[in-house]
Order: structure tokens, then sequence, then C-alpha cells
């Protein structure tokens, strides 16, 4: 039993400011072995820690997504980030950053110049390997994972915000944006459901279905997404289904055409209700594909408005 | 010459049933009473499906089937190489290069077709100016169109590793073959184009016949080869061009149909034109019905439809039969 002791009193010397992660571990595993007395210790070691090796707060952050440079920038940090990627263009700070690469493909020598103690990585689109030689090269990688609806943006945000050292500032935008996700709900809740066709793309046609925060805002505000029983996330969608199931709405996000051909397109079809009673609305492209805790709350509340313009 | 009628016949009876097949199926399966309200009235849901997608659709993967088919099998004749396809003389390069430059630039659904069928036209262009600096030949044919299709593949690679992630997905769909997005006015005039096309290649059909014993051989059986050579290769080329430009890259069809053709009636390109043509319109018909059928209301890509069912069909057919001869 001592012996363990003293193993885990040198490791507590060297294992730095993952040592409270650490203790915690240990003490669940030895909680039921060794006496109180020593859990005790463990105790006092752990307070010991928390007090004197605070987790240094990152001053050097490159951020390997457009969505997660611009939930730093909610956050207050963007001063601290030295390196993003060419797509990152919101909020308009962001393109006076240093570029150090693709999303796809990050330039490693250009970011291990940068010098960074954080660097923000996103799952999605990207391969293990690149992960794995930035942590071998040196780097603190976090891997954020993909959201699929707003819970999951949430919890990553408080996540970016821990990894930050700005947890509150984070966590009271949360309760802020959940006060106004809670207000259109309530809004919706009881009202009749229209059915809603919601288009990211026309050639070919695409839309987002089943276990996409695109489909929760539709719900959340209070519509019927017709694409919804979908097991594709974002399935390629055949226009002969969408005139069957004959939505009230269409929401499109612009994607390279302008927006009166984009209605026009769909003039072609005047059986459809959303054509005859004129309900084709564009959202906000930027607002509603990238899922930051703001923006998913704006482009809910623009959502709303189109699919019941009759609440103000 | 019995046999031929009653072949050529066969494939006009079945290219039929393949319509109404599609028609039918293509999508959710809709009911002959529906299908008869639908055909006659000139509103409603029913009317939107069928006349508004469904057969304009259709229309579409017929011609660009019978088209690319038609291009296939000339090309591997005059060529004479059993590899050949629609793509193998850069098409496809200059065409995705022009639709990349198309979504980059953000022009919509009418630019769209019109740069890629430019991108095509381009590309060919320049293929033709590289042969022509020789002797225009087969072999300077064949290696100016595939130095060209890598070029412009490597553009639109580098387009692709400094362009926006949405942009990229736009193109890579288009990369995988639609048939879906087409413009009604647009896919009559793709029609218009393809069935001239085919009928000229018809005219030429003894040309085209003697080009495939050789170079050499054509000179002396009284053919001006080069002459012939660059006219059967633009007219390829733009019944290539305005499939891919309605359509995408759909592959398969035009190496795998001229090959069956082939071998079930013959090398004689009178009848082969023919029944390409036809049998292509009618493996791409029935493909775009699958992929709109197998996973309802999602869509597969229509290239993977060919590529799979066309390759598996392909192999079984090659250990089934006795002889395999090419030419």
């Amino acid at each position: 039993m001592r012996m363990e002791t003293i193993i885990l009193v040198t490791q507590v010397k060297t294992c730095g400011y993952n040592l409270n992660n650490f203790l915690i571990k240990y003490m669940i595993i030895f909680k039921n072995i060794i006496s109180k007395r020593f859990s005790c210790l463990f105790s006092i070691l752990f307070l010991y820690n928390s007090a004197y090796c605070q987790i240094p707060v990152p001053k050097k952050i490159v951020s390997l997504a457009p969505a997660i440079t611009e939930q730093l920038f909610l956050l207050g940090a963007g001063d601290d980030i030295v390196g993003v990627t060419t797509y990152c263009e919101f909020p308009e700070e962001a393109k006076q950053k240093e570029k150090v690469g693709t999303y796809l493909e990050p330039n490693l020598e250009k970011l291990l110049r940068l010098k960074p103690d954080l660097v923000l990585f996103a799952k999605e689109g990207h391969n293990k390997e690149t992960v794995d030689r930035m942590e071998a090269l040196g780097l603190k990688v976090a891997v954020l994972a993909q959201c699929n609806n707003y819970e999951e943006i949430f919890t990553q945000f408080i996540e970016i915000g821990k990894l930050t050292s700005r947890e509150n500032k984070a966590k009271e935008i949360i309760t802020k944006l959940r006060k106004r996700i809670k207000t259109v709900s309530n809004k919706t809740k009881n009202l009749k459901k229209p059915k809603v066709f919601f288009q990211l793309g026309s050639n070919p046609l695409m839309t987002a279905a089943k276990n996409t925060f695109n489909n929760e805002m539709i719900s959340l505000a209070g519509g019927e997404n017709i694409a919804r029983n979908s097991n594709i996330r974002y399935p390629r969608y055949n226009p002969e289904a969408v005139i069957r199931q004959n939505p009230d709405v269409i929401i499109f996000v612009n994607m390279g055409d302008t927006t009166e051909a984009e209605i026009e397109k769909w003039k072609k079809y005047p059986e459809l209700e959303a054509v005859k009673n004129n309900r084709i609305f564009m959202a906000d492209t930027h607002k509603t594909c990238s899922p930051t805790p703001v923006n998913f709350v704006e482009a809910l509340e623009a959502f709303c408005t189109f699919i019941h313009p009759e609440l103000k | 010459m019995k046999n031929k009628y009653f072949f050529f016949l066969f494939l006009v009876i079945a290219l039929a049933a393949s319509f109404i097949i599609s028609l039918i199926f293509g999508g959710t399966p809709i009911s002959f009473n529906e299908l008869l309200t639908g055909l006659k009235s000139s509103t409603g849901i029913e009317y939107a499906i069928i006349w508004k997608i469904r057969i304009p659709r259709i229309m579409l993967s017929i011609f660009v089937g019978a088209g690319l088919a038609v291009s296939g099998c000339v090309l591997q004749g005059i060529l004479r190489n059993p590899l050949a396809e629609p793509y193998t003389l850069g098409i496809s390069g200059g065409a995705a290069f022009g639709v990349t430059v198309a979504v980059l630039l953000g022009i919509g659904s009418l630019g769209l077709p019109l740069l890629a069928f430019a991108g095509g036209l381009l590309s060919v262009f320049l293929v033709y100016l590289i042969a022509s600096k020789k002797y225009f030949s087969v072999s300077t044919l064949i290696l100016g169109g595939v130095i060209l299709s890598f070029l412009f593949s490597s553009m639109v690679m580098l387009i692709f590793s400094i362009a926006r992630t949405d942009k990229i997905h736009t193109t890579l769909l288009w990369l995988m073959g639609d048939l879906s997005g087409a413009d009604t006015n647009l896919i009559l005039i793709c029609g218009l184009f393809i069935f001239f096309g085919i009928l000229i290649l018809f005219v030429f059909n003894r040309e085209i016949d003697i080009l495939t014993l050789g170079e050499e051989k054509a000179v002396f059986l009284g053919i001006d080869s080069a002459k012939t050579l660059k006219l059967l290769f633009v007219i390829t080329s733009l019944i290539t061009g305005a499939c891919v430009a309605v359509s995408g890259i759909i592959g398969f069809v035009g190496l795998l149909i001229p090959h069956f053709i082939r071998n079930l009636t013959g090398p004689k390109y009178s009848t082969l034109i023919i029944n390409s043509a036809l049998a292509g319109a009618i493996f791409l018909c029935l493909a775009d019905a699958i992929a709109r059928t197998v996973i309802y209301p999602v869509e597969l890509p229509v290239g993977v439809i060919t590529g799979i069912a066309g390759g598996l069909f392909f192999i079984f057919y090659l250990l089934k039969s006795k002889e395999w001869e090419i030419f």
C-alpha cells in the first residue's frame, strides 16, 4: 500500500496540469481498496494541486474550423487567436488573422512556427493522422466533435470556454440564449405545424434530415421538416418527393445562385402550397449552416418568422 | 439479315418498356389510374410529378444514354482502342474545370451547363490544336486527350485545395453525375444536338468501318483519314459535351454498351450505331429509375448505379460469352 502511495506522489510531480484529472481517477479506483486515512491524504494532495498547479491560460490559440474561430470571438478570446484557416471569414476580424492553411489541410510547419499553446480542431472532415502528427510534434490539440443539435452546440461552447478559461462567460451567454430558445418554442408549441422543406443547394437538390441541427431548428420554430425521416443526415432529395409531400413553406440557403433564380425554380410548380401562398424564403447561409450558439438562435428566430409570420 | 431487324425491333420495344417502367416506378410507384389522370390533366400534383419531373428526366436519361453510347462506340472504332470512351479525349476534365469555375464565380443554374459545355469544348479545341500540329493521327489525338485531361483535373484539384468546402461539395456532386437538375428547355436543346450528332455519325458509318482497319489501309481505300478523323472527333466531342453539360459525368455507359452490342450484332457500324444508341438509352433510363427508387425519397448519384450494375453485368457477360473479340 505504501509503495503505491510513493509511486503516486512521484507521478504527482511529473504530470503537470493533467494532475487533477489523474488524481480523481486514482481516488475512484483506490477508494474501495485503501483505508480512509489514505483517502484523506489524496484529498489533501488534490487540494494542494488545485491551489498551486492552475491550468495555464492559453494565450496563443490556433483554430482549425470556421465555427470554432467564431465561438472564440464570442467568448472574447479573439485577441488570443494567432492562427485560423482560410475559410474563417466571420467575424470580420478573423480575416486579419494569420492563415495556417485550409480547413482540410493545415500547414503543420506554419502552425509550429506560431508556437501555439492550444490547437482547436473540428473532428468532422478531418482524419486522425493529422491530429496524431500534431500531437507528435508536441502541440496541445483539443478535438471537438460534430454537433447534431443545439444541446451539443451549447456543450461544445462551454467546453471551448473551459479550454480557454472563460467558462463563466460561456455559461452566461448560454443562459441568455436558452431563454431565447424557450421564448420561441413556447410561442410555437401549441400552434399548427406547417410542413417545411429546407433546401441546402438546388443542383442537385439537397436537404437536412434526422439528427441535424437544421432539422431541430425547423421543429423548434414550429414546423415539420418533410425530410425528417431520412436516415442520411444531408441527403440528395428527390424533387418529386417534395411535390408529393407538398410543403407549406420552403426555406432555402443560398448556394451560388441568385435569390430570384432560386425562387423562380420553384415557381415552375404552382401546385405547391408554398408557391401558391408565396412562402419561399431565403435564410442567411452563414447563420443557418455554421453551428455556433448565437448563429443557431438567430437562425431559429428567422425560421420562426418564416414559418409563423403571424407571431410578432 | 432477319436476325438484325429482329434485334432492332427488340431494342425499340425494350426502350418503350423501360420508358413506361421508369415512368411508373421511378420514385414512389404510381398506380395506372393515377398515371392516366396525371397524363390527361393540366393541374394538380400528379400532373406536376409526371409532366414536370418524370417525363423530362426520362427524356434526358434517354438522350444522354444514347449520346454517350454512340460517341463511345465511334471513338472505340476510330481510335482502334477497346478502352476508349467518350471521356478519353479530355472532355470530362475540361467540363469539370468549367463547372468548378462556374461554382466559384457563383454563376447559377443556366451558367453551370453553359460553362461545362464551354470547358469541354476548350479542352477539345486544345486537343485538336495539339493533334493538328503534327500529322492528325490517332496516336497524337489520344496522347493530346490524355495529357489535357490530366492538366485540367490537376487544375480542378488546385481550385479544390484553395476553395471553400461548400463550393467543393457542389462540384463533387456534379462530378458524380446528376440527371435531376436540368431545365426543360435545356433538355430539348441537348436532345436535338445529340439527335443530329448521331445522325451525322450514322451517315459516316462506312468511313468509320474503314477507319477501324487502320489509317494506312483507310488511305489506300481512298479515304482522307486525317480529315475524316477530324470531323468524327469534333462530332463525337460535341455530343459528349452536350451530355456532360446537362448531366455531369456519367461513366461506364460509353464504354460498356458498345462492347456489349458489338459482341451481339457484329462490328458493322451501320447497325452498331443505332443499336448502341437504343441500348445506351435503355441502360441509362433504367439505371436512373433505380437511382431514384432504391432509397426514396433520397437519391443516389446515377453514376454509382451505372458503375455497379454495369460493371457486374459486364463481368458476368464476359465470363459467359464463348469468344471475345473486340474488333
